[in-house]
């Protein structure tokens, strides 16, 4: 059987399906420039709280210099909540393509989990401690030399509306 | 009024040499030395006698009206570990009741917010009004026919006082008025509501809630500890500089300041406060805020918006604080393990620019993910693991430096442990007090 040319929708889910595994690899190895130059320079991220529109509180509501800031926060300062720095490992199912009408622009949903640990000693509270969190996702995504940019990623926490223990690292 | 020892209250720990001690021997206050036994923070027996000794009979924050503004609508909390519906009725009467259906106990509402006028008991359909009375039951044949004059009801908290929108429930029938309770600290509330030019916090929906695995003094002590910024929130000190914002120098100017209005106080009750004039981390910088200041000064006069403008972390013990960004209140569950409500506020009156760039900037510092407060709750987790070594811990800074003003304050620098020494001699007073004897001493 000789390869045959794939309908458009599954090239375009595949490419997208190769992107969002590469941006979690990126975070999973802690290559965060590198994590960050996915973005669109006026890429966002977000945690929200409830499902509104701003202004209402969000746990993570950043716009590109926030992400930056970010960024640079957990690379290039003392931020105790990241000595040690998480140990991260993201799964992602149930890619989909939401909409694909806008030239060069596509809405993406899917489903993370991401497993975290911190280590260190096993005595001290907080520290070699598994949790998993789970977010269904929202990915905004913009065409780009054959690959994509992030326009925004929106997670929603299962849990976003309750407490929650240190998520300094990136979801 | 000195502490009265307990009798045969022997807690089971024992301190680095060894003897065992009694609660009011855990706090060491002699001269210019205040010293505190790290078992207060890991000893699970202490932690229930301050359910029932300090919790048990405090005034505690239990909603803002905001979150209760129309007849019908309710929000469910807890105090002191037990579980109550906050709720308003038609004749907008506000009422604070045990969520615990009066036949067999389930709870009757398991929504944290919402609107009813009545609450079902899922276990037998008993009905109660959004009152607290009981208004039907299922096959009510079984029941002689006054049964609805019984007297059964969703049973109402003892005491429910409310003071500039802050809804405060009391456990203790015979606790002091609301208004007494708040004698010291009550202009400093006053203050942090007049941020709003009405006079009015409104509270946007959606909170930051924390949970973390140590003892919940470890914030209370935090939330107007002025010492350790520098250390703590050097990643945040370290933005503002990056930004151009503030540089580190200017940051640790602001901290270090000496003379007027850079204090910490410690008020009579446990209460307690933080004052920084040149601004608080992770606090909108109003400098620039020219309208806005402007329209503070002409609401309530030049002299008072300066006082106003003054940045504030008030501590109302034993478990509230109000910050320029919000209202947090401290949930204990267990000696080591808390939960945090944060909850963002809008200044009624200001501008809706000024309000969503406070809400940005909140976000920044405060939150689960943000870049100032998880870092704090790291150092309350270390401290959790670094307690269990039983032994003695130091709140003397400044001790030796602090006085007393015209109002009962006590005051001093704001890096000084003031405020830490206030909640701790109210926390040895009321868990040295037998109220189960029922003697007022």
């Amino acid at each position: 059987m000789t390869p045959t040319e794939l309908p458009a929708d599954l090239a375009t889910l595949l490419s997208v399906q190769a992107f969002i595994y590469r941006e979690a690899r990126l975070l999973d190895d802690g290559l965060l420039e590198e994590w960050l130059s996915l973005f669109a320079e006026d890429g966002e991220y977000i945690l929200p709280i409830k499902d509104g529109p701003p202004p209402e509180p969000a746990i993570i509501r950043d716009s590109h210099a926030r992400i930056e800031e970010r960024v640079y926060r957990l690379s290039s300062t003392l931020a105790h909540s990241q000595r040690p720095r998480s140990r991260t490992q993201h799964e992602i199912t149930n890619i989909e393509l939401l909409e694909t009408n806008q030239p060069n622009e596509v809405l993406v949903a899917c489903n993370q989990t991401v497993h975290e640990l911190r280590p260190g000693n096993p005595f001290q509270v907080g520290l070699a401690d598994p949790r998993s969190l789970h977010a269904r996702c929202r990915y905004r995504l913009k065409a780009n030399d054959g690959s994509w940019l992030i326009r925004e990623k929106c997670c929603f926490l299962i849990n976003r509306e309750y407490p929650i223990y240190n998520l300094t690292f990136i979801f | 009024m000195p502490p009265k020892p307990l009798m045969g209250e022997v807690i089971q720990k024992h301190d680095s040499i060894g003897n065992n001690l009694q609660i009011s021997q855990l706090i060491v206050d002699e001269g210019q030395r205040f010293r505190l036994n790290s078992s207060v923070y890991t000893d699970e027996q202490l932690f229930d006698l301050e359910m029932t000794r300090i919790f048990g009979h405090s005034w505690l924050f239990v909603a803002h009206e905001e979150m209760v503004p129309q007849p019908g609508n309710y929000a469910t909390s807890i105090i002191c570990q037990q579980p109550v519906i906050i709720s308003r009725d038609e004749n907008y009467q506000l009422h604070v009741l045990f969520n615990r259906c009066a036949h067999r106990g389930s709870v009757v509402c398991r929504e944290e917010r919402g609107h009813a006028n009545v609450f079902r008991c899922p276990y037998h359909g008993w009905i109660f009004s959004n009152n607290g009375r009981l208004v039907g039951a299922a096959q009510r044949n079984g029941y002689p026919d006054d049964f609805l004059e019984w007297g059964l009801k969703l049973e109402p908290v003892p005491r429910v006082e409310i003071y500039r929108g802050l809804i405060f429930a009391n456990l203790d029938p015979n606790a002091i008025p609301l208004a007494e309770r708040l004698r010291f600290i009550r202009g400093y509330i006053d203050l942090w509501c007049d941020r709003s030019p009405n006079g009015r916090i409104t509270l946007p929906e959606g909170t930051h809630r924390y949970e973390f695995p140590a003892n919940w003094k470890f914030q209370a002590e935090n939330g107007v500890d002025g010492y350790h910024g520098n250390y703590v929130h050097e990643s945040f000190v370290n933005l503002l500089e990056r930004s151009g914002e503030r540089s580190a120098y200017d940051t640790t100017q602001a901290r270090d300041a000496v003379g007027s209005r850079n204090f910490a106080k410690g008020l009579p009750f446990g209460d307690g406060l933080l004052e920084r004039k040149d601004g608080m981390l992770g606090t909108f910088d109003y400098r620039n805020q020219s309208s806005y200041c402007q329209q503070i000064e002409e609401a309530y006069g030049p002299e008072r918006a300066d006082d106003i403008m003054m940045q504030r972390n008030i501590f109302i013990f034993p478990n509230l604080f109000l910050f320029e960004s919000h209202i947090r209140v401290i949930q204990p569950t267990r000696a080591n393990k808390t939960f945090i409500d944060v909850y963002p506020t809008y200044l009624a009156g200001a501008d809706t620019e000024i309000n969503e760039a406070r809400l940005y900037e909140h976000e920044r510092f405060f939150g689960p993910s943000g870049f100032g407060a998880p870092d704090d709750i790291e150092i309350f987790v270390c401290s959790q693991t670094g307690a269990a070594a039983n032994g003695w811990l130091e709140f003397s800074r400044g001790m030796h430096r602090e006085t007393v003003n015209e109002l009962g304050e006590t005051i001093g620098h704001s890096t000084d442990e003031i405020p830490q020494r206030s909640l701790y001699r109210e926390w040895r007073r009321l868990m040295a007090e037998d109220h189960s004897s029922g003697g007022d001493d």
